[in-house]
């Protein structure tokens, strides 16, 4: 075994076991031949197991080095894992390594003699070789064009782990899966100055929910309000953890401390039965929900609260926000978490007074006070403004349907919202709760009064981020603070058609866990953005959300958190809190390596103690475990791009608010340069001089790609964005999961023209009946979607039909000259310059009347289709240039401005001022031969 | 006026906590004391009792193993409180009674309960309307056997008793200290009383040698 070998792996500090200090060197690691031979089957075969081990041990320094090995997981075979098939009997090594095997045989003789450590042995002998880690692949960035993208859709480099790792052997629930908890590198480096060198970023990415609903997400609950924690570090039991002393007591793999096993793991008190620990789901899985016991409530759970702030200004009446809200409140009412019956509710209309709505509660009818004293704003009746929803529903019911006729002839152009913000957080802040605002006018009145900044006079210079994107009023920001205290949340649907100053108000919900939902030019003339807007709230409202929420990460020993990116506030050093916990939101620590780490495996939790809406207090627990390397190699090899890419993006939106835009995107570009540089200077076999310098490792090959489509991207670009635009691209970005995100930056192109023919349609499955051997065909209800095209207008034809994804709009691209028949199918109507264009929805065909549009809107649908964000996708339909469209369409300013913005989708492409992906490439190789 | 409702199990289990309209720090150092009130309680506790805890009083209400609290303001009728105990321990004992006393209880896993709590708080709230009146005015619950207690005694009686044998060891090992001292200064002043004698003797017997022996 090499040096370097031994150096990756080395002897953990607390595997010192007798057998260590007879052997005076590292065990060698070896899987019990015993327990690979035999599939896990149950506690009991390890059990018996332990207790041949146990019995055999006449011998007491064997007993006592069987028993260090047995014990969960055999502390030392965890350390390295074995190659299998070198096993040899009766200690003479034939393995590769043999001279550092021979000594291990010598030292393991004399317990030969012992029955008890046979097993010991046999898997001793069984060779040992090194984690092998994912494999380093090298590609040349400028032979791959176009960039391959189905890297896009791949999961990250998987995470090896020594087989026997896990508590339960061969555990496959033990890992945390991608979608819940990621990390940048999927091979930790050993210590500080190597994470330096590699220029990688270390971080994790949390995504503790994966569904809107409760019901769609199948997470483990434990059986039991008992919680077992580590007394130093407070880390949870998990998979990972080591028994000890006969299984009375477990080792914290975070920080080696022994703690006692509860005694309800082995016995229940009530019942009298002996019960098996190895069967309790926080030793089987990484994501569990634990059930707190009362030492965790600093008060009773509290009931899900909803302010509704209602802008009732002229502006919100006339585009119809008024009436669209309360009508989709009013259908949404069944759909708001309340299976307790105590989901209560209150209602607020602004303009320039406050209109508050007092329920006679239990009886009908509502009664509008209004306040007119926005100064100090004041609640007019001390009850019967926060109604229970149950009890209170036909009066509610009512006040919805009655409430768009009591502002119908409004003229009130004042719009106070602070005063609203102020007074809806007197109303709730003795339990907490979500304020929702719904506004479409700038907060022009009392306290937090905005105004219109100059936008055309520095658009587009380097001061534009300091005098646009930062806030104009330091209320908003301590406000949020305020209300998160008070266990409050805010949550923004912004609809003006004029200036409303996003990037100030989105800090309401930036530091209350919330969300800025942004419908620029929203009316409810247009049926697409009444479905969008509604669509949008129910959900929003329906989301299974939990209530007073803390979100904490832990890590071994040597890894300290030190920063944090997203909709939350960060109360003390590493604790996050979250009024109410959405479920569609991610979000990136990033970490540092303080100390050398000398373990093979590092490990990282995050527990977020909430309440259900259902009035649980509840721990999710999720555990992530990963090996370490000292060498650069591997570490590149099992770097996480996509986690990458969002780390960035988070670190370059605080670049662009602190500093310019121009310096955020030159932060992106020099991250892109770092990377090849430590790639050409390290990694490059053999470092010739002639070679190219944009190589870099397979598994990296779309984080420059990622990198250059976010520097050209809304958030970003440098061409002149209106504001509000740009303060809610960089609000999304910070917010949205990763397959979002992605998405986002580089969107999604399908061809539909000349898709397969199954393409559409629900995607059929061949299987093979176990019983008769026959092939049966399955029908699943997953419609089947064509493979993604490059962003690259070169790989388009000018007779295609395209549909372009960006994860907030769809565009279905017509080019000039498609064919007829086509345009007949799908639209019913032969004239490509009579079909509506812009924001719209497909006519409806059934499948007899047209295949071909039935197979087109199902793919619309199954894109709409996602369980886990709240987000409708508007439809844009487009029709491409071409020489022979007739000269009064191609002076549409109105179309041309779309194809401007669908072709911004195509970011592989140069648009506007911004160059293409292999200009791009072309510059790099400048920079890095620097 | 009821300012808030608690609902425990004898083993000290939560079952409801009603959700309160004001977040008077004052009230949840009350809310704070009733949890140790809780730990407190044995089987031989009186089944109802009046605690006054400074501006508050808290009434409790023992019904088949499952403890109801209010606190009250000071002015709050007993009669009252005790009334409205009863109703919500009728109404618990109906709707969640079997269920609050089987193993599978969660920590506070009828907080829907609360929302017939704050109905009848409501209910409660206004001491002149008429039924309340009437309530008043029978005495079917008849108050006056309600023990009465200050919050202060029941709270730090365990740790008297504890300043007590405290106490009481340190005054053993202390007089062992003082035996043992008193018995050295008898011994100095023996030696104190005794030296000029012996002095003198041994002068006398000198000069005797002196005069006698000299010759």
């Amino acid at each position: 075994m090499s040096s370097s070998r031994r150096r990756a792996y080395p002897q953990p500090s607390y595997a010192s076991g007798p057998g260590n200090a007879v052997g005076g060197g590292v065990p060698v690691p070896q899987v019990n031949q015993f327990q690979q031979q035999q599939a896990y089957n149950g506690v009991d075969a390890v059990n018996r197991q332990f207790q041949g081990l146990n019995v055999g041990g006449n011998d007491a320094y064997a007993a006592r080095t069987a028993g260090g090995a047995q014990y969960g997981q055999y502390g030392q075979y965890q350390q390295q894992p074995a190659t299998p098939g070198a096993g040899v009997a009766g200690g003479v090594s034939q393995s590769p390594y043999d001279q550092y095997a021979q000594t291990q045989a010598a030292v393991q003789q004399p317990l030969a003699q012992t029955g008890a450590s046979s097993y010991y042995l046999q898997g001793n002998n069984n060779a040992a070789a090194a984690l092998p880690l994912n494999q380093l692949y090298t590609t040349d960035l400028s032979r791959e064009l176009p960039p391959p993208i189905s890297d896009l859709s791949l999961p990250p480099p998987p995470l090896v782990l020594p087989p026997n790792s896990t508590l339960i052997p061969n555990s496959e629930t033990a890992n945390a899966s991608p979608e819940y908890f990621r990390s940048t590198l999927n091979v930790i480096p050993t210590n500080g100055s190597l994470l330096k060198k590699s220029k990688l970023p270390l971080a994790l990415v949390v995504k503790p929910y994966n569904a809107l609903k409760v019901s769609d997400e199948n997470v483990k609950v434990t059986s039991d309000t008992t919680v077992s924690r580590c007394r130093r570090c407070r880390g949870y039991i998990n998979p990972f953890i080591t028994l000890a002393e006969n299984g009375r007591r477990w080792r914290c793999n975070f920080c080696n401390l022994l703690n006692d096993i509860p005694s309800s793991f082995e016995y229940d008190e009530i019942s009298g039965t002996i019960k098996n620990k190895f069967e309790r789901v926080e030793l089987n899985y990484s994501v569990v929900e634990f059930v707190a016991p009362k030492e965790y409530m600093a008060r009773a759970p509290q009931p899900i609260v909803y302010t509704f702030i209602i802008d009732v200004s002229i502006n919100a009446v006339q585009s119809g926000l008024t009436g669209t809200i309360t009508r989709t409140i009013l259908e949404s009412l069944d759909r708001i978490p309340n299976e307790n019956k105590t989901a209560r509710l209150a209602f607020i209309g602004v303009d320039s007074n406050l209109h508050y709505f007092r329920f006679n509660e239990g009886l009908d009818g509502t009664e509008v006070l209004i306040v007119s004293d926005i100064d100090e704003p004041f609640l007019p009746s001390p009850d019967g403004l926060l109604v229970n929803l149950e009890e209170n529903r036909p009066a509610i019911e009512k006040l919805l349907i009655d409430f768009p006729s009591y502002f119908e002839d409004t003229a009130n152009q004042g719009f106070a919202l602070g005063p609203a913000l102020k007074s809806g957080h007197k109303m709730i802040n003795h339990i907490g709760g979500k304020l929702i605002c719904f506004s479409a006018t700038l907060p022009n009145l009392g306290e937090g009064k905005l105004s219109v900044r100059d936008e055309a006079s520095v658009s587009g210079k380097p001061k534009e981020a300091k005098t646009l994107l930062t806030s104009a009023d330091s209320f908003y920001k301590s406000f949020a603070v305020n209300c998160n205290s008070s266990q409050i949340t805010v949550d923004l649907f912004l609809t003006s058609s004029t200036y409303q100053d996003v990037a100030t108000l989105s800090n309401l919900p930036r530091y209350t866990a919330g969300q800025t939902h942004f419908y620029p030019a929203w009316t409810s003339a247009k049926s697409e953005d009444v479905t969008k807007l509604s669509k949008e709230v129910s959900d929003h409202l329906s989301q299974d959300i939990a209530l007073e929420a803390v979100l904490r990460v832990r890590a071994s020993t040597g890894i300290r958190m030190s920063s944090f990116y997203g909709n939350f506030f960060n109360r003390s050093s590493d604790l996050c809190s979250f009024p109410t916990f959405p479920r569609d939101q991610s979000y990136v620590i990033e970490m540092s390596i303080e100390e050398n780490i000398n373990k093979p495996v590092v490990y990282f939790q995050a527990g977020i103690l909430h309440s259900t809406s259902f009035g649980e207090r509840r721990i999710r627990v999720i555990n992530l475990a990963v090996p370490t390397s000292a060498k650069l190699n591997d570490i590149y090899a099992s770097a996480d791009q996509l986690a990458i890419v969002n780390l960035y993006t988070h670190k370059a939106i605080e670049t662009a608010l602190s500093s310019t835009l121009p310096d955020a995107r030159d932060f992106l570009v020099s991250k892109v340069v770092d990377i090849l540089n430590v790639y050409k200077k390290e990694l490059v076999a053999g470092n010739v001089s002639g070679a190219s310098p944009l190589q870099l490792s397979t598994n990296l090959r779309m984080l420059p790609i990622l990198l250059f489509s976010l520097t050209k991207h809304l958030g970003f670009r440098a061409d002149r964005v209106p504001s509000d635009h740009r303060a809610a691209a960089l609000n999304n970005l910070g917010s949205l999961p990763i397959p979002y995100l992605v998405k986002y930056i580089y969107p999604t192109v399908y061809a539909l023209h000349n898709m397969p023919d199954e393409c559409g349609l629900p995607e059929k499955l061949i299987t093979t009946n176990e019983e008769t051997g026959e092939e049966e065909e399955v029908v699943t209800t997953n419609i089947l979607l064509p493979e993604p095209l490059n962003d690259s207008k070169s790989s388009w034809e000018n007779y295609g039909l395209y549909l372009i994804d960006n994860s907030s709009e769809l565009f279905l691209w017509v080019s000039g000259n498609v064919v007829p028949g086509l345009v007949e199918d799908l639209f019913g109507t032969d004239n490509l310059y009579a079909i509506p264009t812009g924001k719209t929805e497909l006519p409806e065909f059934s499948e007899e009347e047209s295949e071909f549009n039935f197979r087109v809107r199902q793919i619309i649908g199954k894109i709409r289709e996602q369980n886990d964000s709240i987000v409708w996708k508007n439809l844009y339909v487009v029709v491409g240039g071409s020489s022979n469209e007739p000269i009064e369409i191609s002076q549409q300013r109105d179309l041309m401005a779309l194809r401007m913005w669908a072709y911004s989708c195509l970011v592989e492409d140069k648009t506007g001022s911004e160059p293409s992906y292999r200009d791009f490439l072309t510059s790099l190789k400048t920079k890095v031969s620097q | 006026m009821i300012q808030s409702t608690l609902i425990y199990r004898y083993d000290a289990l939560p079952l409801c906590g009603s959700v309160d309209d004001n977040n008077d720090p004052a009230l949840v150092d009350q809310k704070k004391k009733c949890k140790i009130l809780i730990s407190r309680i044995t089987p031989n506790s009186e089944p109802q009792a009046t605690i006054e805890s400074g501006e508050y009083n808290i009434h409790y209400l023992i019904a088949s193993s499952i403890i109801y609290i209010c606190i009250c303001e000071k002015s709050y009728p007993r009669k009252l409180a005790f009334s409205y105990l009863q109703e919500i321990s009728h109404e618990f004992q109906n709707s969640h009674g079997t269920e609050a006393l089987g193993s599978t209880a969660r920590p506070f896993g009828f907080s829907s309960f609360d929302n017939f709590l704050s109905k009848t708080k409501k209910i409660y709230q206004d001491q002149r309307a008429q039924s309340n009146l009437d309530k008043l005015n029978n005495d079917l619950a008849d108050v006056k056997k309600v023990m009465t207690k200050n919050i202060e005694d029941l709270l730090y009686r365990g740790d008297s008793l504890d300043k007590m044998s405290d106490l009481s060891s340190s005054l053993k090992s202390d007089s062992l200290k003082y035996r043992r001292r008193a018995q050295r200064i008898n011994l100095e002043a023996l030696i104190r009383q005794y030296i000029p004698v012996v002095g003198v003797s041994l002068i006398f017997l000198f000069l005797i040698w002196y005069m006698f022996l000299r010759r």
